[in-house]
């Protein structure tokens, strides 16, 4: 059976043999149709397995939900409990017995977790126990990680890493919560609840990079997302800093994250890491936006002053900058299909993003000035990038990225000015306009041969 | 060590963790002090385990004055407190409140929402009470319902609650109009 990721290599290997006239185009094509067409087969039967275990977990979930009082509490821990040996069992056969289909016992592990997950809340249902969310959560994920460990499970594996942020989540809205795990790490949990996900993060990550999944990675990083902005809360929140400054170090935060995961995106284009640089960059351009585009709007902050004040959430932010250049020069031998402006335009970035964290006493105008000019700089950079990357998802996101910051601009400037409606009409105008042309020029970047790109 | 054996040894772990759930749970129900409170009823749902009744206790909200070893206003959300109980005829009612654990008594561990001068409002994690859906109707039909027409001294909704040593709850019994609902 033809693995996706190989069928893609395939994909662009045939582009090349194409090109350098091994094959004929007509060979090229029945070539592609062959092991295309198995390749979205497979993916359609993984995809309609998955759902039904999804939706026969949610059914006996609902089953013991509903509290039949014709079963007894012992009856239903009983069901319960056969119910995850049953499914595990049975996806343990059909992933390891010769000549059986690993997709069958994928579905029935996933289902097995789900069931097992469930489990946990039912218990504390059937004999109202007092139960703790955060613990649960915590519970669910330690229960299945060995699972992804031993059987190399993906699906197992992408719920683990959707599990996680939420932990983090719930640990966020209760961190004062005094549950059975709260004693196993930290003793004050008010104040280092959301410490604990560091080490989850860094455990789920590693399994992400074994089996190679790109969800499981999106996840993680996203988490550590909602970590960092929760770590730049807590520390500016103690600080009393002026608004001004307040946001300069938040923004930094996000934006030099950004840079980080660009510069560590650059490690991961061998084809053997499949998605992981595309992550990367698509990830790296989602939190330089959002670090950069909340500064562009004057007007949060008219005439306000601030100062430079060193906190944690700024040494983190000098921190990631400085391995962020780090790493690009550190990665910038291993580049093959990167341009060798690549590196220099990640510099300027860094450089940029460090001029910008110290504009506080400058004031808001300037800031939005500077933070404006910044972002559309590094939305044009990303254009570029993409182009000599051949990475058509990132050009995409920076046209969107482009869009939104038009649309910010045009909101901020005109809002005032002119009637709502004659804004609205002439800023859909210009954003169709400029859509339609966009879009021919991404159509014809991307869609002609290799050859004539270089 | 083989893989066969390894995979049960997680499925043994998994189930020892709901299993240890229960066992932990149940013995300290066994030994717990049995007391009645009075409650109120609202109508919620949870996706993981059904319908239940969210119960709001008359020793929810106690006067900031039984506070004996501290200072409300400095009572921060989710401090522990132990509220200690007495019986007063049929129901059990607080009759202090303190930050140190009480030596001997009936006492309840409870979480602070929010304090202030005149209030403490507290969760015991007594809050929710699992039914099976066609007593979750009837008690939303009826119990609700007679409460919204101020009929609650007559007909009081009371939950029989067993107390660990450790001053936890666990909301044992149901009763509305002298019948218990499961």
């Amino acid at each position: 059976m033809a693995k996706r990721g190989w069928v893609k290599t395939l994909a662009t290997e045939l582009d090349a043999w194409v090109a350098d006239g091994v094959i004929s185009r007509e060979q090229g094509e029945r070539i592609r149709a062959r092991y295309g067409g198995q390749a979205e087969y497979n993916r359609l039967s993984s995809s309609i397995l998955i759902l039904g275990a999804i939706l026969v977990g949610l059914g006996i979930i609902l089953f013991i939900t509903s509290n039949w009082q014709a079963l007894g509490q012992i009856a239903k821990v009983g069901l319960i409990a056969a119910a995850i040996v049953a499914f595990n069992a049975v996806g343990y056969r059909w992933r390891e017995r010769p000549g059986a289909s690993p997709r069958v016992g994928e579905a029935f592990l996933l289902l097995g977790a789900i069931v097992y997950g469930a489990g946990i809340w039912l218990v504390a249902q059937i004999f109202q126990f007092p139960y703790n969310h955060a613990d649960s959560v915590l519970a669910w994920i330690v229960g299945i990680l060995p699972v992804v460990w031993l059987m190399r499970t993906w699906s197992v594996l992408v719920l683990a890493s959707f599990l996680a942020p939420v932990w983090l989540i719930v640990l966020m809205a209760d961190p004062s919560h005094q549950g059975i795990f709260s004693y196993l790490f930290l003793s004050n949990p008010t104040t280092s609840a959301f410490y604990r996900y560091l080490p989850l993060a860094a455990l789920v990550g590693a399994f992400a990079y074994r089996e190679r999944n790109w969800t499981a990675l999106t996840m993680t990083l996203l988490g550590l997302a909602i970590w960092l902005g929760r770590f730049g809360w807590v520390h500016l929140e103690s600080q009393g800093l002026p608004e001004l400054s307040a946001q300069l170090q938040i923004s930094a935060l996000f934006a030099t994250y950004g840079l980080a995961l660009y510069a560590l995106g650059m490690a991961h284009r061998d084809e053997a890491m499949g998605r992981f640089a595309q992550v990367y960059r698509i990830l790296a351009l989602v939190f330089l936006f959002v670090g950069n585009f909340s500064l562009t709007f004057a007007h949060h902050h008219t005439g306000a002053v601030g100062n430079i004040t060193f906190t944690p959430v700024s040494l983190l932010a000098y921190a990631g900058l400085a391995g962020s250049a780090w790493g690009v020069n550190r990665w910038l031998g291993a580049l093959r299909a990167g341009s060798s402006n690549e590196p220099t335009l990640l510099l300027m970035m860094i450089a940029c993003q460090f001029i910008g964290m110290h504009l506080a006493p400058a004031g808001s105008i300037l800031v939005s000035i500077w933070f404006n000019l910044l972002l559309i700089g590094e939305l044009l950079a990303f254009l570029y990038l993409s182009y000599r990357l051949r990475d058509e998802k990132l050009f995409r996101l920076a046209l969107y990225g482009f869009a939104f910051e038009i649309l910010g601009r045009y909101f901020d400037t005109f809002w005032t000015l002119l009637p709502r409606s004659f804004s609205f009409l002439v800023g859909g105008a210009v954003l169709i306009a400029g859509g339609i042309i966009m879009e021919r020029k991404r159509k014809a970047l991307f869609h002609q041969p290799p050859e004539a790109r270089s | 060590m083989n893989k066969p054996l390894l995979f049960g040894l997680i499925l043994l772990g998994q189930l020892g963790y709901l299993g240890g759930t229960v066992g932990y749970h149940q013995a300290r129900v066994n030994s717990g002090t049995r007391i009645l409170l009075k409650t109120a009823p609202v109508d919620p749902f949870s996706m993981f385990r059904g319908r239940y009744v969210a119960l709001s206790y008359e020793i929810s909200r106690i006067p900031s004055s039984l506070l004996k070893d501290g200072d409300a206003t400095q009572l921060k959300p989710g401090e522990r407190v132990y509220v200690v109980l007495a019986q007063q005829g049929e129901f059990w009612e607080p009759v202090s409140v303190h930050v140190q654990r009480p030596a001997q008594g009936v006492f309840l561990l409870g979480r602070v929402r929010f304090s202030h001068e005149a209030h403490i409002q507290l969760l015991y994690g007594l809050e929710s009470f699992f039914l099976s859906e066609s007593s979750a109707d009837y008690l939303d039909n009826t119990a609700r319902r007679a409460i919204r027409r101020g009929q609650e001294q007559q007909e009081t909704l009371r939950v029989e609650v067993a107390v660990a040593r450790d001053g936890t709850g666990y909301p044992r019994k149901l009763f509305w109009q002298g019948r218990e609902y499961r």
